[in-house]
């Protein structure tokens, strides 16, 4: 046990604020990771085992192959991959529109939200004892950045949703559609937030040694602000640390830890608890939403499909022409 | 554009809009403001009530129709619960209807890629607007959320007004799946059409035209009720015809016992397009095949509009088809000129073939290895051409290379067209849409591809698809008569071969 931990448990909570915590971020963040995973395995298995259709054809095809010169499960997978990473049917031109933005606006929203999630990444691995170093201001600027740019690129898209039906007069923004761009802004919004705010302004001893000092100078972290100096060092921010020892307490079920870790979340990062809340969520709303889109592409026959290669028979007929058959 | 041309600010429009750019639009202008609310009268012929139809097309209780009567003899309740059943068992069975359903995120991208929205701008002639007609059941019927906030999730219970919107829409999808190559996810809206056409298929509503065509296609093994007899008047003419121009006497082979190659035409090469015909039988003996290979007139068609209709149609079709080339001993099929045709027998009747050991290759693919290798003597016709894609060769076909070879090497110029490949625009008639009933949507539907080539400035259309043969005229005739003249890649080659 580190002496962080071991300072952590130590801590008192209010009684009103553990069962707050213990419903809200241990109960509500299995129950998210376990209606996750069960929920996209759940959608995914389905997809995989409902049948082609009558007799194990689609409705009388064999394939519903959609490229031509796919004559291999590597071909079709690659065109999936292509697709999956690029956007690349947003460039093609359509009576004067190459809808560059809106390719742009994707790319920008789904890369930047992926290298976020790759930060995150680096939350688990701090719980896992793998933490993964990186300079620390490179660490904070590139967050904020891919945070800000995914931001950016989710405006975008949903300004982008409204002027296209306000253009083409089709419906095509319902509730449901509109909830999901509400807990993106929000789930965002929250995570960059406290990610501006958690951090000392620079790297430099001084920097941290001030912020440290007048943030945590009450509080229940008061008694190891000396402490807490060399931690901002080595990872950056408090919260992050926080965060860590939240996600370890769930992972090696140290409930305490956990609770414990998340009320000085609480304290001093209420943006964070926020944002974790929503997240928790948004894990449960995933497999029941269109969300699930992201893991669609592999399952959808009109991309996965291939053509047997013409030469064969190619060959029967030149046999049949040169006389050789 | 001129100022006048264009699209007024209530109708939305393209960057780049096809419709002012026709001699017509002030007829187009005229007709989305005085018909376009009636527009759901065009697909009205549906009552197939004739119990002889029903039999030859084979929609039989217990055989193909899953009712227990045929759709009229039911109250409206009684077709609604078929529809609603039926449709929840088709989810659970077909896993591309399920994954379209439930994977869309209304991203909108598709709207403009559908050249029936091109021509209707109309919000159900959309990909998404279509598809969100059946989604809108599928919420209710089988999503907790749709039941519970119909309204907020836009899940609706079926009644006879929405059926009634189904059979329309969905019978003005022309299955060219040009919105499945542009949605970045690839939904492919023409297989939900298929499956919402099957289902009212099974109730015995079929259009007019295409309930006909199955029709035929059961009966005869063709779409054009063609016996050996009026096959075999033809072609004595076409002979004639071939001799008069080329001076050889060319015995075109039917029903010809022990052929090592059995060649599908389409019926429609009897009728308006002889040339494509010619093309084959002269090419045929250009590559010394004259005794080896036969039409049949049990399968003298290379389309199969069981494509249009239902899975069973499809595949009695094309299992025909493989029947009638292992009682034959053929070693090969040669697929002449058709589009949709093309997808069922590439995706259907070529794996059936295969099982049995018979190979079977695209009339264009022959005529690039010839091209290639020097077989055929062809010179250059002095056309300048385009060639529109059909559908279901480049988005559902895995053909799109060999017909640009064959019209550089037979044509003195190839132009390609702006929205060419898989980006191809359907003529607007596919499915089956040839009624004249639908002639209003048709040469709508169609102008955006016939501008797309008449751009190009290229006097000769080219394209191998009996449903194009049939369409682009009617089309051509109605906005530009007289400046462009459609024809199919082997009545050039027909021109070209020097015998
Ligand atoms: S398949 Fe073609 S006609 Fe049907 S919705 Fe898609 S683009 Fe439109
Ligand atoms: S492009 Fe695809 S995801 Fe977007 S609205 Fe159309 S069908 Fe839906």
């Amino acid at each position: 046990m580190t002496p962080l931990e071991k300072f952590l448990l130590g801590i008192t909570v209010p009684s009103g604020a553990y069962v707050c915590i213990v419903l809200g971020y241990v109960a509500l963040a299995y129950i998210a990771v376990i209606v996750f995973v069960v929920g996209v395995l759940y959608r995914v298995i389905r997809w995989a085992v409902t049948p082609k259709g009558p007799g194990g054809l689609y409705w009388g095809l064999y394939r519903l192959t959609l490229y031509p010169n796919v004559h291999s499960f590597w071909k079709a997978a690659g065109w999936i991959f292509v697709r999956m990473f690029t956007f690349y049917t947003l460039l093609k031109e359509n009576f004067g529109y190459v809808s560059g933005g809106f390719w742009f606006g994707l790319i920008l929203f789904h890369y930047s939200i992926w290298a976020t999630l790759l930060f995150h990444g680096n939350i688990i691995a701090y719980a896992l004892n793998m933490y993964f170093h990186v300079p620390l201001a490179v660490k904070y600027w590139l967050g904020i950045v891919a945070g800000v740019l995914a931001y950016a690129g989710l405006i975008y898209l949903a300004i982008r949703r409204a002027y296209v039906q306000a253009r083409t007069k089709v419906k095509i923004n319902y509730f449901d559609d509109w909830l999901l761009v509400l807990q993106l802004l929000i789930i965002m919004g929250f995570g960059l937030a406290a990610k501006c705010t958690a951090y000392p302004s620079s790297f430099t001893e001084e920097a941290i040694r001030s912020y440290v000092h007048s943030t945590y100078s009450s509080g229940p972290l008061a008694p190891i602000k000396g402490e807490l100096v060399h931690l901002v060092k080595e990872y950056g921010s408090v919260m992050f640390i926080l965060i860590g020892e939240w996600f370890k307490g769930l992972l090696t079920g140290n409930i305490n830890l956990a609770v414990k870790a998340m009320y000085c979340v609480a304290v001093y990062h209420p943006l964070e608890l926020v944002h974790v809340f929503f997240a928790e969520w948004f894990l449960i709303y995933i497999p029941w939403s269109k969300m699930i889109h992201m893991f669609m592409m592999p399952f959808n026959p009109a991309l996965y499909g291939k053509f047997e290669p013409k030469e064969p028979a190619l060959q029967v007929a030149i046999d049949i022409v040169e006389g050789r058959r | 554009m001129t100022a006048e041309k264009k699209i007024p600010p209530h109708i939305p429009s393209l960057k780049r809009d096809p419709i002012p750019e026709s001699p017509k639009f002030e007829e187009w202008l005229k007709w989305y403001a005085e018909k376009f609310p009636e527009s759901s009268k065009w697909i009205n012929a549906r009552k197939l009530m004739v119990e002889k139809f029903l039999r030859e097309a084979e929609f039989e209780p217990g055989k193909f129709v899953k009712t227990r009567d045929f759709w009229w003899k039911l109250s409206p309740e009684e077709r609604i619960r078929f529809f609603v059943e039926r449709f929840r068992e088709v989810i659970r069975e077909n896993r591309a209807l399920r994954l379209y359903l439930e994977n869309c995120t209304h991203c909108g991208y598709c709207i403009d890629k559908c050249q029936m929205w091109i021509a209707t701008r109309d919000y159900h002639n959309s990909p998404v607007g279509r598809v969100d007609l059946v989604r809108a059941i599928f919420k209710y019927y089988d999503k907790l959320t749709g039941k519970l906030f119909s309204k907020l999730v836009d899940a609706k219970e079926l009644t006879e007004q929405l059926m009634e919107e189904l059979w329309i829409y969905f019978h003005q999808c022309t299955e060219c799946r040009r919105c499945a190559y542009f949605c970045p996810f690839g939904i492919d809206t023409a297989e939900v059409t298929r499956a919402v056409r099957q289902i009212f298929a099974e109730m015995g509503m079929v259009y007019e035209f295409v309930g006909n065509t199955v029709r035929s296609l059961m009966k005869t093994g063709n779409h054009m009720f063609l016996n050996a007899k009026a096959i075999k008047a033809v072609f004595d003419m076409v002979q004639e015809e071939i001799k008069e121009e080329t001076g050889k006497d060319i015995e075109i082979p039917l029903d010809k016992p022990k052929a090592k190659i059995l060649f599908l035409p389409s019926s429609t090469d009897v009728f308006t397009n002889l040339d494509t015909l010619k093309g084959f039988v002269k090419t045929m003996y250009a590559l010394g095949l004259q005794d080896k290979y036969t039409f049949s007139s049990e399968v003298f068609e290379v389309g199969n509009f069981g494509l249009f209709v239902s899975d069973y149609h499809l595949t009695r079709q094309g299992k025909r088809i493989a029947e009638v080339a292992t009682r034959l001993g053929a070693e090969l099929v040669i697929f002449g000129e058709c589009g949709h045709g093309w997808r069922a027998f590439k995706n259907y009747v070529i794996p059936e073939l295969e099982k049995r050991g018979i190979k079977a290759i695209h009339f264009m693919q022959l005529v690039v290895w010839a091209i290639k290798k020097r077989k055929l003597k062809l010179r250059k016709l002095d056309y300048v051409v385009t060639y529109h894609d059909p559908c279901n060769l480049s988005r559902a076909g895995d053909l799109i290379e060999e017909p640009r070879i064959i019209l550089r090497t037979v044509c003195k110029e190839f132009r390609e067209r702006e929205h060419n490949k898989h980006r191809t625009l359907c003529c607007g008639a596919g499915t089956g849409l040839l009624g004249d009933d639908v002639i209003p949507l048709r040469v709508w539907a169609g102008w955006p591809s016939v501008y797309d080539a008449w751009k190009t400035g290229a006097q000769i259309l080219a394209t191998p698809c009996s449903i194009d043969k049939a369409q682009f005229p009617v089309v051509i005739n109605y906005h530009i008569p007289g400046q462009m003249t459609v024809k199919g890649l082997a009545d050039l080659v027909g021109y070209a071969l020097e015998l």
